[in-house]
């Protein structure tokens, strides 16, 4: 079957810049069989958390909290320095690049000709850099890092403090069948840093108010779902983390309405209190997220409502 | 008069080891730094401090101490302090 030359019509890139990440729309690599690209930029600047007074070994408190339990680190060398930062970078870079595909549910938006008219989807692409805060440079999110001794087994991190084990998997809880449920903290944490919360966060069993804690037992899950989520306790990705570039697609193209998993989860929980009984999940259909790769569709195809998941002879 | 009721660090220990080993029983955290801090709140409350990525699990036990020297939890109750 002869094919059509591909000719794009739409060469774009838009880029916006947000607290927590950059986020680029990319339309110039739109043809039948290709979607946009959205990429979402994270820079991170990594700062050393040495022993005090040039010493090789030393200690620091967990969470930073001078109160709390010191456990005993050691002096970062410019190897150890750089291999952290690379396996960092190298191992939550592809958890979170190209998973989801967002499905462009809006006539004309972005529509570009190529024999015919095509609507292309959303194809989500995750860019991380980490770069040494003492370099110089802009980050998004600052993040501190203490290098444990080979004798400590925790150290108490969080969202900007880490420590050298946070990109080992470690078992955080035990489900239903009663395995083990095991979890790489540094891409659990790149999910708060792109601005998501816990897995039940927003749910009547973890509630976000202000006098709220949202790192509760309960928000990490303790339904078999939700505990291996990667917001939960685990390594799952689900639909709901492709939020980050559901909600830029919507910024960017000044198309559709999207929440956060949390504030729709919320959302349900306040209109269950108001109205009794199990109430629908408010999340909007706008860029609705796939994990499967969505081909670009003809305005026939979108019009019917179609899924082109298998390679079309175009 | 019960071994626990003997000296108040005799009665600390008996409360202390029954809110270990409830603890044992019923907590079900996998990682962590294990127990932080075990303090004294009130005269028959308790709370442990466990260390967790990104929060202390807090459980606050209160307990009663019975004529035979037996403690009995009368509650238990799960907080956290974020980080
Ligand atoms: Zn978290």
């Amino acid at each position: 079957m002869a094919l059509t030359p591909v000719r794009h019509v739409v060469h774009i890139k838009t880029t916006k810049r947000y607290a927590k990440y950059d986020a680029e729309l990319d339309t110039t690599v739109c043809d039948r069989y290709n979607n946009a690209n959205l990429t979402l930029t994270m820079r991170l600047g990594f700062r050393q958390i040495n022993p005090a007074g040039g010493a090789a070994s030393g200690t620091y408190h967990d969470y930073g909290d001078p109160t709390k339990p010191a456990r005993t680190i050691v002096r970062w060398t410019p190897g150890s320095w750089s291999r952290w930062k690379t396996n960092f970078v190298r191992s939550a870079q592809p958890f979170w690049n190209g998973k989801f595909w967002l499905v462009n549910n809006f006539p004309t938006c972005l529509e570009f000709e190529d024999g015919q008219t095509y609507r292309p989807n959303i194809y989500c692409r995750f860019r991380l850099s980490g770069a040494d805060v003492a370099a110089g440079g802009s980050y998004h999110h600052t993040i501190d890092v203490v290098r444990l001794d080979p004798s400590e087994s925790f150290f108490g991190s969080h969202s900007t403090l880490y420590d050298s084990n946070d990109t080992q998997p470690t078992p955080k809880d035990t489900d239903s069948t009663g395995a083990a449920v095991m979890q790489r903290a540094h891409v659990h944490e790149i999910g708060h840093l792109l601005g998501m919360g816990h897995a039940t966060q927003g749910s009547a069993a973890c509630p976000q108010g202000p006098r709220d804690d949202t790192n509760a037992d309960a928000c990490y899950g303790t339904s078999d779902h939700d505990m291996h989520s990667v917001m939960g306790s685990g390594m799952a990705l689900y639909t709901v983390h492709a939020f980050p570039w559901r909600w830029a697609a919507a910024d960017i193209t000044g198309k559709g309405t999207v929440r956060s998993p949390a504030d729709n989860r919320e959302l349900r929980a306040r209109r269950t209190r108001l109205l009794g009984g199990p109430q629908p999940d408010p999340t909007t259909n706008d860029w609705s997220a796939k994990m499967v790769r969505h081909y670009p569709r003809t305005q026939d195809e979108a019009r019917l409502g179609q899924a082109i998941t298998r390679r079309p002879s175009r | 008069m019960s071994e626990c009721a003997r000296t108040p660090v005799e009665t600390s220990r008996c409360v202390i080891e029954a809110i270990l080993r409830d603890l044992s029983d019923t907590y079900t955290g996998l990682d962590g730094g294990g127990i932080a801090s075990i303090t004294q709140d009130a005269t028959w409350k308790y709370t442990v401090a466990i260390a967790r990525e990104e929060r202390l699990d807090l459980i606050t036990y209160t307990v009663v101490l019975h004529d035979d020297g037996m403690v009995e939890i009368t509650d238990r109750a799960k907080s956290t302090k974020s980080y």
